[in-house]
């Protein structure tokens, strides 16, 4: 199962954590896992990378973190999206589309030969 | 758009805390992620042992993720405190700068023009005779030279001094001269032989009284010598003054 899985597309990480978190708040490991959850197994979080990456976003007001309770009652650090994290979400989403449709009908092109 | 979206890091003020509680911070939040991971593993069915061991993988290298996390965090106040050492340090040069320059320059008014007073009352009363030029030793070659300052003095104003201009300060020569309608005051400078180490050229000031009274006009010589301001014509009985400067 492990071989199926692929890493995310550059550029694709902030995205799928603003995703991730706007059910609600999750901490760093959380937001991973869901990650994963969400495309049946088949994307995986570089994990190095991941917290950087939350850290940024925070500082640009996209999530806030708070510290709290994880289910096995140990002290951790919960991430929740913001209004601008929404909305950025929003334009990741719109980008997303277009490029993954264009994408689409590249490969989806058929050349005529003479 | 990606301009101010490159201006998002800065929607959140730059962390406040200690830094210790900061590193603190990140170190508990990966210590956190590596416990989960070990649980997860056990969980599925690993040993305790190898669970340990991969969850300490799980982040590949941990140092260098909580110096990038640090960096995020306290990298913008660093940056900042840099910069306002930097501002503050050029702030108080400046300040110094100022402070020395505005004690020199009162200390060059109060010495100064009681000095160009004296010294101007010195000059008028004092007959200047003309240099005659002095005969050189004939170089090798046989060559006999007149004395190049014996053309830098003038013959005396005729015994009118408002027909004369002075120059006193940083000059080579300072001493009084005999005005002409074309006397400009690089020509002046010239005939004083130049001005002294130390003279500061971009504030000569000319002093010209006249029945409206008393005026002290400021001018930077380089300015004139470049062509950016035109020659001054000098008129009679101006006193020139040419002031000393470190810089």
């Amino acid at each position: 199962m492990a071989e199926e899985r692929i890493d995310l597309v550059p550029g694709t990480l902030e995205m799928l954590v603003l995703k991730a978190l706007q059910p609600g708040a999750l901490h760093g490991y959380a937001v991973a896992r869901r990650i994963r959850q969400m495309s049946d197994d088949v994307l995986t979080v570089e994990e190095g990378s991941l917290y950087p990456a939350l850290h940024r976003m925070a500082r640009r007001g996209l999530i806030e973190a708070e510290w709290g309770r994880s289910e096995a009652n140990r002290r951790a650090k919960f991430y929740r999206l913001t209004r601008d994290g929404n909305a950025r979400l929003g334009e990741h989403v719109v980008q997303w589309d277009r490029v993954s449709t264009a994408v689409t009908r590249v490969l989806a092109a058929e050349w005529r030969t003479a | 758009m990606r301009v101010l979206d490159a201006l998002r890091i800065y929607r959140r003020p730059p962390d406040s805390r200690p830094i210790a509680e900061v590193d603190a911070d990140i170190r508990e939040e990966l210590a956190f992620h590596i416990d989960a991971r070990e649980r997860e593993l056990i969980a599925a069915g690993t040993s305790p042992r190898d669970a340990a061991r991969l969850a300490c993988t799980c982040l590949g290298d941990v140092d260098h993720v909580f110096a990038d996390c640090r960096e995020i965090e306290l990298g913008e106040r660093n940056m900042l405190q840099r910069i306002n050492f930097a501002l503050t340090l050029v702030a108080l040069l400046m300040l110094g700068v100022f402070l020395w320059r505005a004690e020199d320059g009162r200390a060059q008014t109060l010495n100064g023009f009681g000095a160009i007073e004296a010294e101007l009352a010195s000059l008028r009363t004092t007959v200047i005779t003309p240099r005659v030029p002095v005969q050189q030793e004939a170089p090798i070659g046989g060559v006999t030279q007149p004395d190049p300052l014996s053309y830098l003095e003038s013959p005396p104003p005729h015994g009118d001094p408002k027909s004369a201009v002075y120059v006193l300060g940083k000059v080579a020569h300072p001493g009084r001269f005999r005005w002409s309608k074309d006397l400009t005051l690089t020509k002046l400078i010239a005939l004083c032989g130049d001005f002294q180490e130390f003279a500061n050229r971009s504030s000569v000031r000319i002093i010209r009284t006249s029945s409206e009274g008393r005026v002290i006009i400021h001018v930077n010589v380089d300015d004139v010598l470049s062509g950016e301001l035109p020659q001054i014509k000098l008129q009679r009985g101006d006193q020139i003054y040419v002031p000393e400067s470190f810089f």
